[in-house]
């Protein structure tokens, strides 16, 4: 994907971009994909094995086998969905917003835009990728928590946050 | 509703210095639960699995009273749209009034008001559908950082205009 021409038709007059880049493509999953592996693995073994189990044979095998793939879905799923959703992602950073882009196979781009100013709270972890938050937005499926929203898993984190600083700061 | 109801639902927000309304609506359907027969299905077949798996252990009876959480866990979520979830909806549906002021996006309804401030760090969705949410939020996660959603607007285009228009003024 061509970030410059992605975003060319939405940049404003005087704005430029500063910075852009991806995350990294690594499997690895976050401390908040503990909980749904151990209750989908947990869900598939008692739920669907102890459903087979108990009726041998007839229709409600096929309860049995649904049970066990939803319960795998939803370990897979918080397994998997990040690294997914970073491989699809592009990023980039312009002296009055950030972008964060998913190309999805078969949604298409998705093109999101966060405004960076004196009020942005700005933060980042100590790990290397680094991960740099900026915004926070509601949850699709859970009424008014939110979520945070950042450039995640990013190589040379540091520079980039220092960049975002300034932006912040007005000095872009 | 009537002209009758919506003039009386109509009643002015307070408003501060400076403040007008720009925009004022109310949903046009309740908003939408989770009734549909997918998450019967899962919930029910859930608990029916677990309540399969707590037939078989009868010798072991601790495990079969840590089974029955999800028993109960999972028959009360299936319980939980038609016996209140669609009552709340109801009595939101009745009373839920949108504002949208040059300063602040209000919802207000029988047991609630939520409002975010408008500023610099607001965003603005609108959902897709025939009815459609308008959600209302600030980036910066500041005091309230709860979303406002407008649920169910007949024509969400007309406030998401307005709102953004105001927005990129701000900015």
């Amino acid at each position: 994907m061509n970030i410059a021409r992605e975003l060319g038709p939405l940049l404003k007059q005087d704005e430029v971009i500063l910075w852009q880049g991806r995350p990294t493509r690594y499997f690895a999953p976050g401390v908040g994909a503990f909980f749904p592996v151990v209750f989908g693995l947990g869900y598939a073994a008692i739920a669907g094995y102890g459903a087979y189990v108990a009726f041998q044979g007839g229709v409600f095998i096929m309860l049995a086998i649904f049970l066990m793939i939803l319960g795998l879905s939803i370990a897979s799923y918080a397994l998997f969905n990040g690294m997914l959703i970073r491989r699809w992602s592009h990023y980039a950073l312009t002296n009055y917003r950030a972008f964060v882009m998913i190309d999805h196979p078969l949604l298409g781009v998705d093109t999101t835009d966060w405004p960076i100013n004196k009020h942005t709270d700005l933060r980042h972890n100590a790990h290397d990728p680094m991960t740099i938050t900026f915004a926070y937005a509601p949850r699709r499926f859970f009424g008014r928590s939110m979520r945070v929203i950042g450039f995640e898993h990013i190589d040379d984190g540091l520079n980039v946050f220092r960049v975002m600083m300034d932006v912040r700061d007005g000095l872009h | 509703m009537n002209a009758q109801e919506q003039s009386a639902r109509k009643a002015p927000v307070a408003l501060g210095p400076g403040e007008h309304v720009l925009w004022q609506g109310f949903p046009a359907a309740p908003p939408r639960i989770p009734a549909r027969p997918a998450y019967s299905v899962v919930t029910l077949s859930s608990a029916f699995g677990f309540w399969a798996y707590w037939m078989m252990v009868p010798e072991l009876p601790f495990l079969r009273v840590a089974l029955l959480v999800p028993i109960l866990g999972f028959l009360a979520m299936a319980a939980y749209p038609p016996l209140t979830a669609r009552r709340r909806a109801t009595v939101f549906f009745n009373s839920a009034r949108y504002t949208l002021t040059n300063q602040r996006a209000v919802s207000a309804h029988a047991e609630k008001t939520i409002e975010v401030p408008l500023s610099a760090c607001s965003k603005i969705h609108l959902g897709k559908g025939e009815r459609q949410n308008l959600i209302l939020w600030n980036v910066n996660g500041g005091t309230p950082s709860q979303p406002v959603y407008f649920h169910q607007l007949e024509n969400g285009e007309e406030p998401y205009k307005i709102a953004q228009s105001l927005l990129d003024t701000l900015t």
